[in-house]
């Protein structure tokens, strides 16, 4: 039972980084009602641009980190206000392919800005063990499940306490009643994108020590949205269990069946998932007012 | 110089011409209706002023051209527009939704005491400001639809519809605090209806619309004793 329990906590910190990643795509989803693609390579990037501000500029762990998180920010804003922006008035299809070509625009240039040797991120929690009541725990782990909880909260406090949270919801459920009350819908959009881009961010740097960076860890992208679908993806707090409950049930059928039958496990739960609740976890079925 | 006016409006949605020309005015502290049948262009003419559909024509409000302005900046000029189908924010409380209605202006504070002001209007919803606006009933959603329009501090209050699907007492008790608004505290408000009764007893001019034109204009009491208008919309 200690075992289970010790796999379970290495599975919840894979879940965090997942859990954060799968925030990020429902939120976007949520305020703009785009399937952003690229979410994954947008954490690849802001991953390197915060190895590059730690191994070139010498910023320590923590300021880079949260540096990272400022640049990525901003970055997504942008990304919305010249990329997305003027493709809104087109067709959902038009806007998804913009998505898919940001991936591989941004694949593309992390490859060419950052050279192709593997990149290392240390980690910034001690290699150190915790033992509650029997069970063992990597502080390593237990950082990693901290910070993309604190990330989660952060959201949630938001959307709850502030002004422009509420706005944003309110743009998510009617985007021309909160024109009508004078909320400014395009910037509310590019905010989206900015939070959106720098949990991604969060996401990247968190997984770096536990992989490589690599221009082509953003496929981790594709583990979000299969926690934001197990999720409903349009329920926040679904994405986020959505993302523990992946992590953990992968990390179990690794130890317990096979490592190699990891993704197998896991996409055959996201299928099970959609025959059993084809609204995801705690989605709403497609209740679409006109 | 009228608060509003419209002169020659058109609008169409893709092929479909809904506004051939429409052309009225709104006086300040005037209130108005806006009568006719359905798709006569009432909501258009609405969405034309308050931006939600490409427009042709030219609007005026205190003085400045509407032109291609956005629904959020036509919003900050000073025009509440309620929707149809109230446009309240389901997931949000009673009180979040009120607040809301505050974004388009500068002076924060004063957006609670007003919030609280407005609320004051409705006891039946203001009781309830922690409860999630979406299940509020029709009657008490279209109140807090009109709250929220009145935390903007608007010069215009535009309503579509109103009454839609509301009990008859709701209907009466939303029209008390629309006459209160405008005959007490002097708001200018234009108001479509297709329960052209009550929107003549609460107004003092009206225009009647006819496939995207203005056919027929009068004092309400006045259009209330037309024989057109009765046969037509008063059903007697």
């Amino acid at each position: 039972m200690t075992e289970f329990l010790q796999f379970v906590v290495v599975g919840l910190a894979n879940g965090g980084v997942y859990a954060t990643l799968a925030l990020a795509l429902v939120l976007i989803h949520r305020a703009t009602g785009i399937v952003n693609f690229a979410q994954g390579e947008m954490g690849m990037f802001a991953t390197f641009i915060a190895w590059s501000l730690i191994n070139h500029h010498g910023l320590p762990y923590w300021v880079a980190f949260f540096l990272t998180l400022l640049i990525a920010f901003l970055g997504g804003a942008a990304v919305h206000e010249v990329v997305i922006r003027p493709l809104e008035r087109g067709s959902e299809l038009t806007v998804v392919m913009a998505t898919i070509a940001l991936l591989v625009i941004l694949n593309g240039l992390a490859g060419w800005i950052w050279a192709p040797e593997v990149k290392f991120l240390e980690n910034p929690f001690p290699l150190k063990v915790l033992h509650v009541g029997g069970v063992v725990m990597n502080v390593q782990d237990l950082g990693v499940i901290g910070v993309s909880l604190v990330c989660v909260v952060l959201v949630f406090l938001f959307f709850r306490f502030t002004r422009l949270g509420w706005a944003m919801w309110a743009t998510a459920q009617n985007k021309e009643a909160a024109a009508l009350v004078g909320v400014n819908v395009p910037r509310i959009f590019s905010v989206a994108w900015g939070i959106s881009a720098a949990l991604a961010a969060a996401a990247g740097i968190l997984l770096a020590p536990l992989i490589a960076i690599t221009p082509d860890m953003g496929v981790i992208g594709i583990k979000g949205f299969i926690a934001a679908i197990m999720g409903g993806y349009s329920s926040l707090h679904g994405a986020v269990i959505g993302g523990f409950l992946l992590g953990v049930v992968e990390n179990l059928a690794g130890v317990y069946i096979s490592s190699g039958f990891k993704d197998v496990v896991t996409f055959g739960v996201l299928i099970a998932v959609l025959i059993l609740r084809p609204a995801g976890l705690f989605g709403t079925a497609g209740t679409h007012r006109v | 110089m009228p608060l509003l006016m419209l002169e020659d409006v058109e609008a169409r949605y893709g092929p479909i011409k809904a506004l051939h020309g429409v052309s009225l005015s709104v006086e300040e502290g005037q209130a108005v209706s806006l009568l006719g049948a359905n798709g006569a262009g009432k909501t258009t003419t609405l969405r034309a002023i308050s931006g939600t559909v490409r427009k042709g024509g030219e609007i005026t409000f205190a003085g400045r051209r509407l032109g291609r302005r956005s629904p959020e900046a036509i919003a900050r000029l000073g025009i509440a527009h309620v929707p149809e189908g109230r446009g309240i924010y389901g997931e949000l409380t009673v009180w979040e939704n009120v607040l809301l209605g505050g974004s388009v202006r500068r002076d924060r504070r004063a957006i609670k005491r007003d919030a609280e002001q407005a609320l004051e209007h409705f006891p039946r919803i203001a009781s309830r400001r922690r409860q999630q606006a979406g299940t509020l009933s029709g009657g008490e959603q279209q109140m807090l639809a009109l709250a929220r329009a009145l935390v903007s501090r608007p010069r215009l209050l535009m309503l579509d519809e109103p009454s839609l699907g509301l009990a008859p007492t709701a209907v009466q008790e939303l029209y008390r605090v629309v006459r209160l608004l405008n005959q007490e505290e002097g708001l200018t408000v234009l108001v479509v209806e297709q329960n052209a009764r009550i929107a003549l007893a609460s107004t003092q001019h009206a225009y009647v619309l006819e496939v995207g034109r203005v056919a027929l204009q009068g004092e309400s009491e006045e259009l209330s004793r037309h024989e057109g208008v009765r046969a037509s919309y008063l059903g007697y």
